[in-house]
């Protein structure tokens, strides 16, 4: 019966598992891509949106560029993969690089310069996102929080993005999250419940512990038997040892011939045919 | 109730069983099973094979590493003046013949006229206790055996 429940539990989980996987990706499609594209925009300074942020026009470069992540963001419904996000942190470090080239600013002081602060972000929502899904409401929330402190380089263009983002899908995903989820959770507890153990066919009960024993006696049994009808076989299929005695009374042959006397049989051999 | 019919089944399986053999052991005082056997030796490591190694002792001293049996008769109930053939061939010659004859019977002994036209060989044998006679012909490689059984 533990057995059973066990197995049944395992395939609950892997049930789970599979459908949090599947969530989890429609989850993370929105958010994670948006910060991917600004990582790629980060990559691409020659890229006329990329021509804002020397002078630091916020207001003219959130504009521009939120419509556009709101655009591609829209476009995306897969998982985001890992190198994607090796990409957009290599376009981070790329765009705190040029942004102090350019400005001038130290891009390790979160007041100064915002794109540490968003790095950050990323980092703790890809690690909740990760984690379990649960957690991603309270992530979303922390970050809005987290975004809008003061000491985070609030107020900038990319923090901005985020917090909308982030708002967005917390609005957005939030009942989506909840509904299928805890219905796939039910149906799995439910079929746990009327899990019925299966019935192992009749030959296979002998590999079970308790029918091992008669399994392995029936089989020395069916051993024994045949050794023994093998020796039976043998004595009557003229395989005893020779025995008696016998004489030869009289010999017509023309040629020569020698005879050997033995116990149980006695030969004569021609030599001559 | 559906099994009453078993124990009168047994009991007439048990009759019918002790009835055979008291007409069989009332045969069997003048009669007599006669088998012939025909072995064909080699010198090639063949093993011997089935029957052949009963007679293994016999055959392995003329330097054969192997044989098998060719032809096997065995008639039973055999009475005095009866006879028990087997044809072979030696080789690719022409068909061969054993005949054995039984010419007498008893509890004690029994004597048997063994007779191989093809060979020009013709012997009376006594067998007691079901002893076995052989015929070795060494340029066929063949080795004819003969024994009486009484039970």
């Amino acid at each position: 019966m533990l057995k059973s429940a066990h197995r049944g539990l395992d395939v609950v989980l892997t049930a789970l598992r599979s459908e949090h996987e599947e969530l989890r990706r429609e989850l993370v499609g929105g958010a994670p891509e948006v910060l991917k594209r600004i990582g790629e925009l980060g990559e691409a300074p020659s890229d006329d949106d990329w021509l804002f942020f020397p002078d630091w026009d916020l207001d003219l470069g959130d504009q521009l560029l939120t419509a556009r992540l709101r655009e591609e963001s829209q476009q995306v419904t897969d998982e985001i993969a890992d190198e994607d996000w090796r990409r957009f942190q290599a376009g981070v470090d790329h765009r705190i690089a040029h942004g102090t080239e350019t400005t001038g600013v130290d891009p390790l002081r979160a007041e100064e310069a915002p794109l540490p602060v968003f790095s950050l972000l990323v980092d703790e929502h890809r690690a909740a996102v990760e984690a379990a899904p649960g957690e991603w409401s309270d992530f979303s929330q922390h970050a809005v929080e987290r975004a809008m402190s003061p000491g985070a380089g609030a107020e900038t263009w990319a923090v901005r993005t985020l917090r909308d983002e982030v708002e967005q899908r917390v609005e957005r995903d939030t009942p989506i999250f909840e509904g299928p989820f805890r219905r796939v959770l039910e149906d799995r507890l439910r079929q746990l419940e009327t899990y019925e153990k299966p019935q192992p066919k009749p030959w296979f009960r002998l590999l079970a512990p308790r029918r091992f024993g008669v399994g392995l006696a029936a089989s020395m049994a069916m051993v024994v038997c045949l050794v023994v009808g093998s020796r039976l076989s043998e004595r009557t299929s003229g395989y005893m040892p020779l025995s008696g005695e016998v004489s030869v009374d009289t010999v017509d042959f023309e040629g020569d011939l020698v005879m050997i006397p033995e116990e149980g049989v006695t030969m004569v051999v021609l030599t001559e045919v | 109730m559906r099994n009453n019919w078993i124990t009168p089944g047994i009991v007439a399986v048990v009759s019918l069983g002790m009835l055979l053999t008291f007409l069989g052991s009332a045969q069997a005082a003048d009669e007599v099973g006669v088998t012939i056997e025909i072995m064909k030796a080699s010198k090639e490591k063949t093993g011997f094979q089935g029957q052949s190694k009963r007679y293994k002792s016999q055959i392995s001293r003329f330097g054969f590493a192997g044989a098998r049996l060719m032809d096997k008769v065995t008639a039973l109930g055999r009475s005095v003046g009866e006879s028990v053939e087997l044809k072979f061939r030696d080789g690719g010659g022409p068909v061969q013949m054993v005949k054995v004859k039984v010419l007498s019977s008893s509890a004690q002994s029994t004597k048997l006229l063994v007779h191989i036209p093809a060979y020009r060989f013709r012997t009376e044998t006594t067998h007691k206790n079901n002893g076995t006679f052989v015929v070795f012909v060494p340029k066929k490689e063949l080795f004819l055996a003969v024994r009486p059984s009484r039970q």
